[in-house]
């Protein structure tokens, strides 16, 4: 089997678990090809027999990469810190390691899933908003007020973790779904200054090769 | 521009934080109509970002970079600490027109003792503060922004052969020993020969100047 050069990152512009890998290659400087998936053309490319059997859960993101196929967004990251460690993405530190993992399984596991696409097509048209906007708040109540013990600059001290990747991909979901995030200002103020890192504007969902023409900056 | 002293700045920095980046060689000699697009002043360097904004001076986009760029810090955090930098570094900012003057003076084969009293002086001043920290570079014990700002005069002074103020500066001297070692600063060593011959050119405002060695 010849192994690509170069990495292969299956994803999808709008994707936030797509955004939260897209964000740790650009901080580990990885060059990498994107194949972009569109979850809604085609009545989703995620169900076509060939990503299918490259990622049986017909979801984005995945990154084939040193000759495998990781599926799902923080083993993807996890990977990629094990095998290329700098800058870190996950403190030294074991309770610090701890909080960023919480954080990051908090938005990952917590409230993400419970407002993706297959899960708003199950709930219908009619209550897709509300739905959406409860899971985020629900999840949003919570990391607020973990973040007050754990946030410096970012959401665990003051370097960038994996949580801080899982943080703005879903801020940028709340915003979509129209939730009024005042009563979040420890997010909100986290949020701001990860957005100015250059790593989370170049894999931003408005820069990628699949942006639709209307929503590119 | 590969000569450049002040693109050095930048190009340093984006080596010692490991940033992926893409150059473009600007002929300052014959500079492209797009480039005043880029920066009216027609000056290198500029760095541009994925958003394509556009920032110009070169200690601005290596501040830039320092806080966009996560990883290695560059510039400390404590506010003092920023201000010792600060205070080097104004220390250091005559040496750039010292060093113009000097080529100039040297190009019309005027007297230049007027010029090296007064980098002796500057030079002096840098010891001290070396002196007084007791330490390897000049923001503590290990390489920041400071001494990647001044560092690519010292390369061309030292190619110049403009520094008969190395006798009087022992520290200074490790610094630029310690400096030498560091993968940026190796990264970027410019070819004694090239430029000169560079220097040379560009005196003469000849366009080939720029692309010496190439």
């Amino acid at each position: 089997m010849t192994e690509s050069s170069k990495p292969i990152l299956y994803s999808y512009f709008r994707s936030s678990c797509s955004w939260r890998v897209r964000i740790a290659l650009a901080l580990k400087g990885i060059n990498y090809e994107t194949v972009p998936i569109n979850l809604i053309k085609d009545g989703g490319q995620q169900f076509s027999e060939e990503f299918q059997t490259l990622n049986p859960m017909k979801q984005v993101p995945a990154l084939k990469i040193d000759g495998i196929t990781i599926g799902q967004s923080l083993a993807i990251i996890e990977y990629l810190e094990e095998t290329r460690p700098t800058p870190r993405l996950l403190p030294q530190d074991p309770k610090k390691r701890a909080s960023v993992r919480m954080i990051s399984d908090l938005i990952a596991g917590g409230i993400q899933p419970l407002q993706n696409l297959s899960v708003l097509k199950q709930v219908g048209t009619e209550n897709q908003l509300s739905w959406a906007q409860n899971v985020i708040c629900s999840g949003f109540d919570a990391l607020e007020q973990i973040l007050h013990g754990t946030a410096g600059k970012f959401c665990v001290g003051d370097e960038v973790s994996m949580a801080d990747l899982c943080l703005v991909p879903q801020v940028a979901n709340a915003d979509r779904f129209k939730v009024d995030l005042n009563p979040y200002p420890t997010i909100r103020r986290i949020n701001k200054t990860l957005l100015a890192l250059e790593a989370f504007q170049v894999s931003h969902p408005c820069r990628q090769p699949d942006t639709p023409a209307e929503l590119r900056a | 521009m590969r000569f450049c002293p002040y693109a050095q700045r930048t190009l340093l920095v984006l080596l010692a934080k490991g940033i992926r980046h893409e150059v473009i060689n600007i002929n300052l000699k014959s500079k492209p109509e797009w480039f005043f697009e880029k920066n009216p002043l027609g000056l290198v360097p500029v760095l541009e970002n994925s958003r394509g904004q556009l920032i110009c001076e070169s200690v601005i986009t290596c501040e830039y970079l320092d806080e966009v760029y996560p990883g290695k810090k560059l510039l400390p955090d404590d506010p003092y600490e920023k201000a010792c930098q600060k205070m080097i570094f104004e220390l250091f900012s005559k040496v750039p027109s010292l060093m113009v003057s000097f080529l100039r003076l040297q190009q019309n084969k005027e007297d230049c003792s007027g010029i090296k009293e007064e980098l002796n002086k500057g030079m002096n001043k840098l010891e001290e503060v070396l002196k007084k920290k007791k330490t390897t570079f000049f923001g503590g014990n290990s390489i920041s922004m400071t001494d990647y700002f001044i560092w690519p005069w010292f390369e061309r002074l030292e190619l110049l052969e403009l520094n008969e103020w190395a006798a009087q500066t022992p520290k200074l001297q490790l610094w630029m020993a310690a400096m030498k070692q560091d993968p940026a600063v190796k990264a970027l060593f410019m070819d004694v020969k090239h430029f000169q011959n560079f220097l040379k050119l560009y005196f003469q405002n000849s366009p080939e100047a720029c692309d010496c060695g190439l």
